[in-house]
């Protein structure tokens, strides 16, 4: 099986865009083996944020096809963040 | 907003507050779907409240109290927002809560700041550099100017060293533009008909624009006068002509247009550092490749380009800029990428505004050579550049004290009343700068030319935009071409304006205050003659009769009164300007001579400038 995919949204080099960047580098570096990561960036592809139905960015969507689910801001808050993906963390997911 | 624990009452109330909240306000529930919209989420996401009910925003999951999110309208619009969260429960379950506020106006000033910041310390980074090099490039020129002029014109050396001075020249255009970026080049602001100026240019326009790129001018009748540096605003137009026409690599039309405008308040609020009044605008359009916003934002940095193969120097941009904020103005870009730009010129309104005259330099003719006996005093505190001045000058002719300070320099003129002319450089150590020696040397002699040498366009020197009266400006680095072809036309404006012709006679027993006169005189271009008492000054009178243009005569005379004198001149010259001097008893003079219109009394003790001042209301000087 696929490992599931987190989606970030970001507008170019925005300032909140950048935060979340480093953000998502930090989750991506706690939970790595299990899941993939794709930035998509609305400037350059609007037709995905369009279908997406993006209203604002920076947006992390994780498209999973059961309980697919969305955090909007800079994904600063990185322990509620895998709380909320149903995620404790590493440990937990060993 | 609990609503469990709220009356039927409050909700109304609080319904009031959330329909009238100017930020807007949605809920949502804990996967971050819409259950609530007021009605300002209209404004901020392009859609209405009911539409945004069920779409999936996404939980606002965040540390600290706020964060920011860029909101994206349909269509492509974008909305710099602020959002903020508490807890709260919506029908019976957990929800979150976001008031959300437009943040893009501030944003916007904040990045305007941020980039006048940048440009501000770039400008002075580039200043010090710029400057210390142009100090350099002076000597480099200087000596090897020096050396050409010795060279046999037949040696094999002539061309390596005329190679040497034409790098060192472009060099110089370099540093001039790095400081015409850094607002710190002098300028020499006068009163200009920008229409005039933009046909003046047509040919040169042609002429570097091409035969593929058409150039259309479309000029405001009753055009407002600016006043502005010519020179640099004519620069300023031919870089954004060039820009236009590297934008429309196979041709196209480049359209000039002239217009007034006022600029308000709300304009000038919506723009830092623009005063509100009235400018007079310069836009120079094309459509060509236009911008995009990441280029757009660099542009204006020196050395910023985008042209490839050595085809741009990234410091066009930096001119217009830095010229229009010395100026008093500013400089707008509007692109659009793949259709075009336009870029506007704002240029305030001269005060007062007056005939305005064509800006005809002529060419400099070769090292205008020194006249008899001209004398000039050099202050400069870089002892390579002063060592050039002076060798420069001395060779052509000139007799030359030099100073490396301003106290010296002032010692040096008191002493030297022959000095017709102070060169100063502007930054002197000491305590006291080339203005302020300017200022003290002018007040020991009205009369003193000057001439100062800078690299920078001190605000200091300049007063409401201009230079003070009397003061010329020479910019390092300067040629000794330059410098001849300066000091000679400032020295022969001297002999063109106030130089009377004639003689004056000065009558005074005293050796020390007629030395003192005639000095003062003497260094505002008179010709003297003296006498020491009653007789010799009516021989003398006598003799040159018709000669004599004036007379400064003491009251206290050894064989007669002075003022006694004056019936005796009279008899010969009825009409000869007397200026009687004492030191008591103005007023009985004042009254005896009271019918008399040619003469004046002079107070003890007098300043030259109070003596030149009587002689001025006498008419003899104008
Ligand atoms: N009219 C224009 N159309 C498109 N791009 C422009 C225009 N004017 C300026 N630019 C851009 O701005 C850059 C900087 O311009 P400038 O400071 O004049 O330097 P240079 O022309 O030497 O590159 C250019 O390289 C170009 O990318
Ligand atoms: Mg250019």
């Amino acid at each position: 099986m696929n490992a599931p995919l987190l989606r970030l949204y970001i507008a170019g080099k925005s300032l909140s865009s950048q935060r979340a960047e480093q953000n998502l580098d930090k989750i991506r570096s706690l939970v790595a083996a299990h899941f993939t990561f794709e930035i998509v960036d609305v400037l350059e592809r609007p037709e995905l944020a369009e279908k997406a139905g993006i209203l604002a960015t920076p947006t992390l969507a994780y498209e999973h096809t059961e309980r697919p689910r969305r955090i909007v801001g800079d994904i600063s808050d990185i322990k509620k963040i895998l709380e909320f993906l149903g995620i404790e963390g590493k440990e937990e997911m060993q | 907003m609990n609503s469990a624990h709220l009356s039927s009452g409050d909700q109304t109330e609080l319904r009031f507050l959330v329909d009238k909240n100017a930020d807007g306000i949605v809920v949502v529930d804990e996967f971050g779907t819409i259950l609530f919209a007021n009605p300002a989420t209209e404004a901020l996401f392009g859609r209405t409240p009911d539409s945004l009910v069920g779409s999936p925003v996404g939980v606002p999951l965040f540390t600290g109290e706020t964060t920011e999110i860029t909101i994206h309208k349909p269509g492509g619009d974008q909305i710099d927002a602020e959002i903020r969260v508490v807890e709260t429960k919506w029908g019976g379950k957990p929800a979150l809560l976001a008031s959300i506020r437009d943040i893009s106006v501030r944003k916007a000033l904040e990045e305007q700041r941020r980039h006048t910041n940048k440009m501000e310390a770039i400008g002075r980074l580039t200043a010090g550099i710029a400057h210390d090099f142009n100090n350099l490039l002076t000597v480099v020129l200087g000596n090897l100017e020096y050396a050409r002029r010795r060279m046999a014109e037949s040696s094999p050396l002539l061309k390596p060293l005329e190679n040497a001075a034409r790098g060192a020249r472009r060099a110089a255009t370099l540093t001039e533009r790095l400081l015409a970026f850094a607002r710190r080049k002098p300028l020499e602001p006068k009163l200009v008909d920008s229409n005039a100026l933009v046909l003046g240019m047509s040919e040169l326009l042609e002429r570097t624009l091409g035969e593929s790129t058409k150039i259309r001018t479309i000029l405001a009748e009753d055009l407002w006068t600016i006043e502005v540096d010519p020179t640099e605003l004519e620069t300023a137009i031919l870089n954004l002509a060039v820009n236009a026409r590297d934008a429309m690599p196979d041709g196209g039309e480049v359209v000039i247009e002239t217009s007034n405008i006022e600029l308000d308040e709300s304009y000038a609020s919506a723009e830092m550092e623009v005063t509100p009044g009235s400018y007079i605008q310069i836009a120079v359009t094309d459509n060509g490749t236009g911008m995009a916003p990441d280029v757009l934002r660099q542009v204006f940095e020196p050395f910023f380009t985008t042209k490839r193969d050595g085809n741009g120097t990234g410091l066009g941009l930096s001119q217009v800029y830095g010229f229009t904020k010395q100026s008093g103005g500013h400089v707008q870009l509007y692109s659009e990428p793949g259709h075009g730009t336009t870029a506007k010129i704002y240029l305030p309104k001269a005060r007062g505004s007056a005939p305005v005259q064509a800006n005809t330099k002529k060419p400099a003719e070769n090292f205008p050579a020194a006249r008899n006996g001209e004398t000039l005093l050099v202050v400069e505190d870089d002892q390579d550049v002063r060592n050039y001045a002076v060798s420069s000058l001395k060779e052509l002719g000139y007799t030359i004290y030099a100073a490396g300070d301003g106290f010296s320099a002032l010692e040096l003129l008191k002493q030297n009343p022959t000095i017709q002319l102070l060169l100063t450089d502007l930054g002197l150590p000491g305590g006291m700068d080339g203005k302020m020696l300017a200022s003290q040397a002018r007040q020991l002699r009205s009369d003193l030319k000057v001439l100062i040498m800078t690299a920078y366009a001190w605000n200091a020197l300049v007063q409401d935009g201009r230079l003070q009266a009397g003061v010329d400006l020479l910019t390092k680095p300067f040629s000794a071409s330059a410098l001849a072809c300066h000091v000679r036309e400032i020295l022969d404006r001297e002999q063109k304006s106030a130089l009377p012709a004639g003689k004056i006679l000065v009558v005074d027993d005293q050796p020390l205050l007629r030395t003192f006169v005639v000095d003062a005189l003497a260094s505002a271009g008179f010709q003297l003659e003296e006498a020491q008492n009653f007789n010799q000054a009516l021989a003398r009178v006598r003799m040159l009769s018709a000669e004599l243009t004036g007379a400064i005569i003491d009251i206290g005379l050894p064989d007669r009164r002075g003022d006694q004198l004056v019936p005796e001149i009279r008899k010969i010259r009825p009409d000869l300007p007397i200026l009687l001097a004492t030191g008591f008893g103005q007023d009985a003079f004042r009254s005896q001579f009271f019918s008399d219109q040619k003469l004046r009394i002079l107070e003890k003790p007098f300043s030259p400038e109070q003596l030149i001042d009587e002689l001025r209301k006498l008419g003899v000087v104008k």
